[in-house]
């Protein structure tokens, strides 16, 4: 598909959706074809030729994703996979819901009055934290388990670094916990810095742990499909911090912001990207774990 | 491929794959070759697009029922060197296998006068 413009780009587009693999084996022989199907069409007018290109690409779209689900045919639903899963979609979002209350805030609380909890209750953030600590710890390990390709000292490491990240969010939220309780304390300012400190710090090491189980994940393609899904969760984090700062440095009033379109999008992101990643640790089993069932010979 | 395979292991094959097999029944073809022969030989109804046309040529290689034959020249094209396909001959039994599997069940229609003007009745 020699012909320059738009189709010409989608082609490129298309192509690169192509497994690495499968383009370097067929690509170039793919393009020869694509390029004379194209040729023989145009001796048919340009309309024909249009339609030819059109048709190719959407082709070759179908192909990406049918060659993309071949090659992950080592991901299959495993049960160990669905608790950690299920521990990182709902643990990091806790964690996120104890530093607003706004957001997801309300389906939290909801959540909460059917176990009995009162949402005006001091108690309420704090206990979010340490369990949505508890929930990102299981599921950050289990991230870290599936990096079999990695080597041991950096499994070691963010293995290390995930329960320490982990451990200093739920203190922080112990932490704020005493600061927020209405008797008075002389030790009350420093529960606040602790907190605070213990809160940013564990946060910081968790979003490492993100980053670096990310790239490792998505070089090893260690969660199939969903090798991305890490990645995906540190930008939604990202994007969070991000607009929440541009909230304080736009002047514009907290309450305002915070409800506005940006904010919602940007907290709303962090549990989608988290049931990505519980769902890329669901459908792919620990290297120990569950082996990959053989898949009959098919031809198609 | 294991030595146990057998042809009816692999069925029913999918409508490209079938087509593709057939195309080097005969002969070694190229991809756009192949694409040519089919659409030929089914009067346009069936038309192979590239990313169809090589998903099931990497499958069919990696169950050993086409092979490559060797990369040369198209006297018809350019010179734009091309890879050869032919099929092996497990690849004709698998065909033989489809094509038998696909009789029966006209045989089966005709039989309940739902195929007219097919076979012996």
């Amino acid at each position: 598909m020699s012909t320059p413009g738009i189709e010409g780009r989608l082609f490129g587009a298309a192509m690169l959706m192509l497994p690495g693999e499968f383009r370097s084996e067929y690509g170039e022989e793919i393009r020869v074809l694509a390029r004379d199907t194209v040729r023989e069409a145009q001796s048919q007018g340009a309309g024909s030729a249009r339609s030819a290109r059109t048709r190719i690409v959407a082709d070759l779209l179908l192909a990406a994703m049918r060659e993309h689900a071949r090659k992950e045919s080592v991901m299959h639903f495993n049960l160990a996979g669905l608790g950690a899963g299920i521990a990182t979609a709902i643990g990091l979002p806790m964690i996120v819901a104890s530093y607003s209350s706004y957001g997801f805030w309300g389906l939290v609380r909801g959540t909460g009055a059917v176990v009995g909890f009162d949402s005006s209750d001091v108690a309420v953030h704090p206990t979010i934290v340490l369990v949505g600590a508890l929930l990102t710890a299981i599921g950050l390990l289990a991230l870290v388990h599936r990096l079999s390709a990695a080597a041991a000292a950096t499994v070691s490491t963010l293995r290390i670094a995930a329960v320490v990240g982990c451990a200093m969010v739920g203190l922080g939220g112990a932490a704020m916990f005493a600061y927020a309780l209405p008797t008075v304390s002389p030790w009350r300012g420093a529960s606040d810095l602790v907190g605070s400190i213990l809160l940013g710090a564990g946060f910081l090491s968790i979003l490492g742990v993100l980053i670096a189980a990310g790239v490792i994940a998505v070089r090893t393609r260690a969660l199939g499909a969903l090798s991305f899904a890490p990645l995906a969760v540190v930008g939604s984090l990202a994007l969070l911090l991000g607009v929440a700062l541009l909230g304080f440095a736009s002047g514009v009033s907290m309450e305002v912001f915070l409800r506005g379109p940006a904010m919602v999008i940007a907290v709303w992101l962090v549990p989608v990207t988290s049931v990505l990643l519980g769902a890329g640790l669901a459908l792919t089993p620990a290297p120990s774990g569950a082996q990959s069932r053989p898949r009959e010979p098919r031809p198609a | 491929m294991s030595a146990e395979t057998q042809p009816k292991d692999l069925l029913p094959l999918t409508e490209p794959v079938f087509h593709i097999l057939l195309s080097l029944a005969d002969e070694e073809r190229h991809g756009y070759g192949i694409m040519r022969e089919v659409r030929e030989r089914t009067e346009g109804s069936i038309v192979l697009a590239p990313g169809t046309l090589y998903g099931a040529i990497k499958r069919l290689r990696g169950l050993g029922l086409i092979e490559e034959a060797a990369t040369r020249v198209d006297p018809e094209l350019d010179d734009e060197r091309r890879k050869y396909y032919r099929i092996t001959g497990l690849g004709e039994r698998v065909a033989s296998a489809e094509a038998a599997r696909v009789a029966a069940l006209a045989r089966q229609a005709a039989l309940k006068r739902l195929l007219t003007g097919w076979g012996e009745v």
